[in-house]
């Protein structure tokens, strides 16, 4: 995080733009999965849609972890501690997904 | 005592201890929602539509959710400028984001509450063919009705189940022989405990004297067990007494007796047991298609206006598909597609309007209007509810499941509460911390402003990440 307020106060532009593009993302989001004019792939709820979903919400929760916790100017042992959660917490997930295509799980 | 590294970092980790600390506690944080929403990917990639239980990807109120995350993005950008005022020694300032940031909070659990107060208000039924109908259960008829004259209760189990379902506004007065004298009970709960400890003290004693007598003399024949009274019959002093119960809890009924599951058998009357409903939605994605005209619900409905809007919204979209996958790409609609709950939901949200549609409006002839007319059919007036929904009778048989939306009604409702009751914990936590700040912050700020100013920042760090999870929470739970 920055060291002083006057350092700070030059982002406050900045929060609030972030802030700005967070709504947006919102509205997109809902516009894609719910207004037929951004119907991607299919009609109704798609895989394209719910790519696209994930895709603004990944965005949206960049935006907040790099400017508002202030990720893009932090201490190498905060980012050491991060890279080791994220790579079991995908993990996790990726093994999650990947029993699915378990051929014992398709048997059933 | 002064704790060292609250203000200035330490050398070694270059970070002031209370930072380290919040990291270490997100990190925590990231393991467990990261474990649940791993959960629900694979729940929900392993759903097969229209084989497994109904998968409900559109029963959210998406304007709420979304009003929801909007007002929760705000609340991360107050927090921020909250912490900024800190920063430039300003306390008025920092205490009015902070009250922004607080009203943030409190309306989207207000939201919240809102949301889970309708999913449990609201029912789905499965019916005895899979045919699903989701509403209102009206008049209290997911429950058994009896009207009871008296009540029999085997005392040694001490178990008075039947008062449980006993309809809130009576007082009960019964009568009872005990030894052969009458005696008279206002508090049943109280005498059915009594009475418990006095008749197993009788068999204790009675099993006592009969080991003595055997031990005494083990040639002898053996004593018979003495007669004690277990069960008491408690008959009404009164009117009957009304009873609406829960069918999981009976395990018997007929029109003139009603058994629960602990023994209590109540005598008297069947007031009903058919379940009033009304439908909002039907869903029939369980049911292959070529069988969906025969399936139940429709039976229940009676009402081909109602059965034809059903088959103009599925046509509809099955269009759609067929636009999609046969005219512009050469491709079979695939079964997925045909069995999603988009093609085989309908909301039968505007009855009124639905029959005006197909039925064509008589002059003077309001569809809209209430009528308690049965045996309808097209033309006909369907009965409405409070919703100015149809309203069905289901006889029990042909009941499959019935429960409220609440995490009983199946997988998606399970994860979506523990989820979202999850991050409202975390909302509740946040409001606690930040609100102490708001108001109790102001000395230890003319204290140390930097150290006020870390704390805050400590706090907006968890805020933040109650932000970031909600932003995933929302499209998964409400759009997709």
């Amino acid at each position: 995080m920055a060291d002083s307020a006057e350092e700070i106060a030059k982002h406050k532009k900045a929060y609030w733009i972030v802030g700005a593009f967070l709504f947006a993302g919102t509205v997109i989001t809902v516009a894609v999965a719910r207004l037929e004019f951004f119907d991607l792939g299919a009609p109704g709820i798609s895989a394209m849609d719910v790519i696209m979903g994930l895709l603004i919400a990944t965005v949206k929760s960049t935006l907040v972890a790099l400017i508002f916790m202030h990720l893009n100017h932090e201490k190498g042992l905060i980012y050491k501690i991060l890279v080791f959660t994220c790579y079991f917490a995908f993990g996790m997930i990726v093994l999650m997904v990947y029993s699915l295509l378990d051929p014992i799980h398709a048997a059933f | 005592m002064e704790i060292p590294f609250e203000v200035k970092a330490r050398k070694d980790t270059g970070l002031w201890n209370a930072k380290l600390g919040i990291w270490l506690f997100l990190a925590s944080e990231v393991m467990l929602f990261g474990g649940l929403f791993s959960s629900y990917i694979f729940l929900r990639l392993g759903i097969e539509p229209g084989v497994d239980t109904p998968w409900p990807t559109d029963v959210q109120k998406v304007p709420l959710g979304f009003l929801n995350t909007l007002v929760l993005i705000a609340s991360s950008v107050f927090v921020v400028f909250a912490w900024l005022a800190i920063k430039e020694g300003k306390w008025k300032k920092f205490q009015a984001w902070m009250a922004a940031v607080l009203f943030c909070a409190f309306f989207f659990l207000a939201v919240k509450g809102y949301e889970y107060y309708n999913k449990f208000t609201h029912y789905g039924m499965v019916l005895v063919d899979h045919s699903v109908v989701e509403g209102v259960v009206l008049d209290n008829t997911d429950k058994i009705r009896f009207e009871g004259k008296s009540v029999t209760i085997d005392v040694t189990k001490g178990s008075v189940e039947f008062l449980k379902w006993v309809d809130k506004d009576q007082r009960l007065f019964f009568d009872v022989e005990v030894d052969g004298k009458l005696v008279s009970i206002s508090n049943v709960a109280s005498w059915a405990s009594s009475m418990r400890s006095k008749v197993n003290k009788e068999i204790a004693a009675d099993r006592s004297a009969r080991w003595a007598a055997k031990r005494k003399n083990p040639d002898a024949a053996p004593l018979k067990p003495k007669k004690i009274t277990r069960s008491y019959t408690l008959v009404s002093k009164g009117d009957p007494f009304r009873l609406s119960a829960k069918d999981s809890r009976v395990s018997a009924y007929s029109d003139k007796e009603m058994s629960f599951v602990d023994g209590n058998k109540v005598d008297g009357k069947l007031l009903g047991d058919v379940i009033k409903f009304e439908v909002h939605e039907v869903d029939l994605q369980m049911i292959p298609k070529a069988q969906q005209d025969q399936a139940l619900v429709w039976k229940l409905i009676n009402d081909s206006a109602v059965k034809a809007g059903w088959d103009d919204a599925r046509d509809e979209e099955l269009k759609k598909m067929e636009k999609y996958y046969l005219e512009d790409r050469g491709l079979p609609v695939p079964d997925k597609q045909m069995r999603s709950r988009r093609v085989n939901v309908h909301d039968l949200h505007a009855v009124g309007k639905m029959k005006d549609g197909h039925t064509g409006d008589k002059p003077g002839h309001d569809a809209h209007k209430e009528s308690k007319n049965k045996g309808h059919d097209v033309g006909a007036e369907v009965e409405v509810g409070e919703h100015h929904q149809i309203v069905i009778e289901v006889p029990r048989e042909q009941k499959r499941f019935l429960s409220n939306h609440g995490p009983a009604y199946g997988t998606y409702y399970a994860i979506y509460f523990t989820m979202t009751g999850l991050h409202g914990l975390h909302v509740i936590g946040g409001i606690v911390v930040l609100g102490y700040f708001m108001f109790f912050g102001k000395a230890l700020f003319l204290k140390n402003p930097e150290h006020m100013a870390n704390r805050v920042e400590v706090a907006g760090l968890f805020w933040h990440f109650v932000d970031l999870v909600w932003i995933f929470l929302f499209p998964i739970m409400y759009l997709f």
